[in-house]
């Protein structure tokens, strides 16, 4: 399989930092703050790997730093330290020396300046988060949403632009006549379905997949995993999945990282995470389960 | 070039000159030459006291006096008018400060300050146009914070402006700004060209005058150097348009090519004349 | 094709205080290529365990698996690294338990066709025709083809199992109880449908509950935890 991202050493902290910080936070203690300083660690040493066309489970309960991951990798907010690094794909090629001459691999993101971080995520990656008010505007119409992406990328059609708006609607099957409607119009599994239609709309390799079902009812997520499911089939995608239910990590995801207070505690097979899980927090989550 | 030396010009250094001491000169003549370093970018700058209220022109006035030498010959308009209260009364400030002459004939002067209109008569590049402006912030429109409209300029992050434009297109068919129309100077920086209607823009693109902008109460000047790019934000098929006058004239000197005030009458009819004073009076003479 | 050599198992269960269960002790045996092997043996003895580690849901405590793949080569499934065994199961090596993964608003023919899409490389509508055969064969009736098998009875479920793990040809099939939940004609036609594709050249290795049943479609059968 060919390999699209790496990252290591992934390291989000809120909080000057202290020399306890290091025993006192993380999976075994139980926490992600420490209590000398108060710092958070939201995220600590992370790694991991993804395939093209390959799907990444990221589990996990609250304060796990499941999230916090993924909006790093989406440079989301103030950015974290460590490496992450995307292999070769057309759509970066025109990023002005993110590739050193030759290489398979960019050059590490986390380092790059804002400007050229937000041409990689454009054109690498689109999101989808659990709330649509943190993916969508919501006074804005739906078709205007998808633009977005479309306006930074330097489209300047207006006809081509809904001519692509309406064809992800209709991909996530949302009704085109309600292109120029505002999201807060919509229900929830629709909203949801209108912030896949514009993580996708400037084509992106990697889906980022932030704990989309949740909160929604069990029709609706149904419907929206079965369209993540078809879709990734379809446009071949790549995609990280962060969720605290064990279901959807079984149905989309083939490898799953486990994380605790901030830290990896187990990576695997997902069929080997939910059946034979090594780590003690792992066993509790599959234990905890309802089925 | 031309415009910096312009702005370099000295001035005797044991006197003050036109009203302004030399340490804010040089404040807004440094922040003029970083303004023109960097088209269409606007540069912060220690806005002084002037004998007028804030949003009355202060930018403008900071600018000619940093500029001004006995020798200029000055014209001052508001909305084109030559003879409106403003106009006159920032005429006759410069007259008693700098003991320069005024003018209301654009061909005549070296310096030209104005509110609102670009006059219609094409300036030269020996002539500096001097622009006031009460929100030099284009983006104000789609972002409130100072904060987050300093990183869109920085990161040229502008998809929430076109987006802004989009939804104009897609609710009302068409771009409904009518004046501050937002453009791209020199292909980076988006600027708002003042509270000039759309007919003035073109005037600004690849021209051989320098144009200066200030604006006093939100303390920024930005600038636009002869011969460079600035190019109203527009779609390939909805593109930039000025206001319509055909089939109207002006009733005073029968001009076409201008952009006309609608003056309604007693009658409920309505007449068209120049906006631009000086232009017609010479028409007439 | 197959060479288990000292494989063992040993689970640690860390919500009974690291309780240790050895689950599988020290197993060897081989298969050949186009062998339909039967493992049997009493109850709680490994087999399902064995089975699993075969696939790789289950890490092995120790030991070896090797495997001959026409992929891959020679490789050892018990270190093989994970993207090399997805690639596998995607290509190579097929599993049939006891319960059909149901994915939400897929019917079954969807279910059964998908593998023979993607892994066969055939076209949608060549993969629901073979589809469509196959569920047919396994006496599901066309009216239920389009219905979701979460609705299903458990044999039904198992049938539309079968069909799924038969569909696309592996290299090499696991079986864990396949037949468990079905009457005896269904079975009958599952093992006929299994022998067939072991007459195609897929290697199967099986455990089924019932002895009979066993020794009618097996080549041979190896005993475990005796």
């Amino acid at each position: 399989m060919d390999p699209l991202l790496r990252a290591h050493g992934l390291t989000r902290r809120f909080g000057p930092g202290c020399p306890a910080c290091l025993e006192s936070t993380g999976a075994r203690a139980g926490t992600n703050r420490c209590p000398h300083c108060g710092s958070v660690w939201a995220c600590r040493d992370v790694s991991l790997e993804l395939h093209r066309e390959e799907a990444l489970g990221i589990v996990g309960e609250s304060g796990s730093g499941k999230s916090t991951l993924v909006r790093m990798l989406h440079f989301d907010g103030e950015p974290g330290s460590g490496f992450f690094e995307l292999g070769r794909i057309p759509a970066l090629e025109g990023v002005p020396d993110l590739y050193p001459e030759g290489s398979p691999w960019s050059r590490n993101l986390l380092s790059l300046d804002r400007f050229r971080q937000r041409k990689v995520r454009d054109a690498a990656m689109g999101i989808v988060y659990q709330h649509p008010h943190l993916g969508l505007r919501m006074g804005v119409s739906a078709g205007g949403n998808i633009a977005e992406r479309l306006l930074s990328a330097g489209w300047r059609s207006i006809g081509e632009m809904r001519g692509r708006a309406a064809d992800l609607l209709e991909r996530t099957e949302i009704p085109t006549e309600r292109m120029d409607e505002p999201p807060r119009n919509f229900s929830g599994g629709m909203q949801q379905r209108v912030q896949i239609a514009k993580a996708l709309s400037g084509d992106p390799p990697l889906l980022l997949l932030d704990e989309v079902t949740t909160g929604l009812d069990l029709s609706v997520q149904a419907r929206v995993l079965d369209l993540v499911r078809a879709l990734r089939e379809e446009l071949r995608l790549s995609m990280v999945v962060v969720s605290h239910d064990l279901g959807v990590i079984r149905l989309l995801c083939q490898r799953t990282l486990v994380m605790k207070n901030g830290q990896v505690v187990e990576a695997g097979l997902t069929d080997q995470i939910l059946q034979d899980p090594q780590h003690a927090y792992t066993q509790l989550l599959v234990a905890s389960q309802l089925q | 070039m031309q415009a910096l030396e312009w702005i370099a010009r000295g001035v005797p250094h044991r006197e003050t000159y036109a009203f302004l001491d030399n340490g804010a000169k040089k404040d807004v003549r440094r922040a003029l030459l970083k303004a023109v370093a960097i088209p269409g970018y606007q540069v912060p700058y220690g806005s002084r006291e002037m004998p007028l209220a804030r949003g009355w022109g202060t930018g403008g006035i900071q600018i000619t006096l940093s500029l001004l030498l006995p020798e200029d010959r000055v014209k001052v308009i508001d909305q084109g008018c030559d003879g409106s209260v403003n106009a006159v009364n920032i005429k006759k400030f410069y007259e008693r400060v700098g003991g320069v002459a005024v003018t209301t004939d654009v061909s005549e002067a070296t310096l030209v300050q104005t509110r609102h209109r670009i006059p219609e008569e094409r300036m030269t590049d020996r002539q500096i146009l001097v622009l006031q402006v009460p929100y030099p912030e284009a983006l104000r429109e789609v972002e409130p914070s100072e904060a987050a409209t300093r990183r869109m300029h920085a990161e040229a992050d502008y998809a929430r402006m076109w987006l802004h434009l989009y939804e104009d297109i897609v609710r009302h068919g068409e771009i409904r700004i009518s004046y501050r129309y937002p453009c791209t100077v020199n292909g980076r920086f988006i600027m708002d060209p003042s509270p000039i209607p759309r007919w003035d823009v073109p005037k600004l693109h690849m021209a051989d005058t320098l144009f200066l902008f200030g604006a006093g109460r939100e303390r920024r000047l930005y600038a636009v150097p002869p011969h460079t790019r600035v190019e109203p934000l527009e779609f390939d098929d909805h593109r930039f348009r000025v206001e319509d006058f055909s089939g109207k004239s002006c009733a005073r000197c029968g001009a076409t090519e201008v952009y006309l005030d609608e003056i309604l009458q007693p009658d409920g009819s309505s007449l068209h004349f120049c906006s631009d004073t000086g232009h017609c009076d010479k028409r007439m003479s | 094709m197959l060479s288990v050599q000292n494989l063992s198992k040993t689970f640690r269960l860390h919500m009974l205080g690291g309780l240790e269960v050895a689950a599988v002790r020290d197993v060897s045996f081989a298969v050949e290529p186009g062998e339909f092997v039967g493992l049997s043996g009493p109850s709680g003895a490994g087999k399902s365990t064995i089975l699993k580690m075969l696939h790789r849901t289950y890490l092995a405590s120790q030991g070896s698996i090797r495997y001959a793949s026409p992929r891959l080569g020679e490789v050892d499934l018990v270190s093989l690294s994970e993207s090399d065994v997805l690639e596998l199961r995607r290509t190579e090596i097929g599993f049939v338990s006891q319960f059909l993964q149901v994915i939400p608003r897929v019917g079954a023919l969807d279910l059964v066709a998908e593998p023979i899409r993607h892994r066969l490389g055939v076209g949608t509508d060549e993969a629901r025709e073979r589809a469509r055969e196959l569920l047919l064969r396994l006496r599901i009736p066309a009216n239920l083809h389009d219905a979701y098998p979460a609705t299903f009875s458990g044999g039904e479920q198992q049938r539309v199992n079968i069909a799924r793990a038969v569909g696309w040809k592996p290299t090499l099939l696991l079986l864990d109880e396949p037949t468990a939940s079905l009457d005896r004609v269904s079975a009958g036609i599952a093992l006929e449908l299994l022998s067939a594709l072991r007459d195609e050249g897929t290697t199967l290795v099986g455990i089924f509950h019932d002895p009979e049943l066993l020794s009618r479609t097996a080549d041979r059968t190896i005993r475990i935890g005796d």
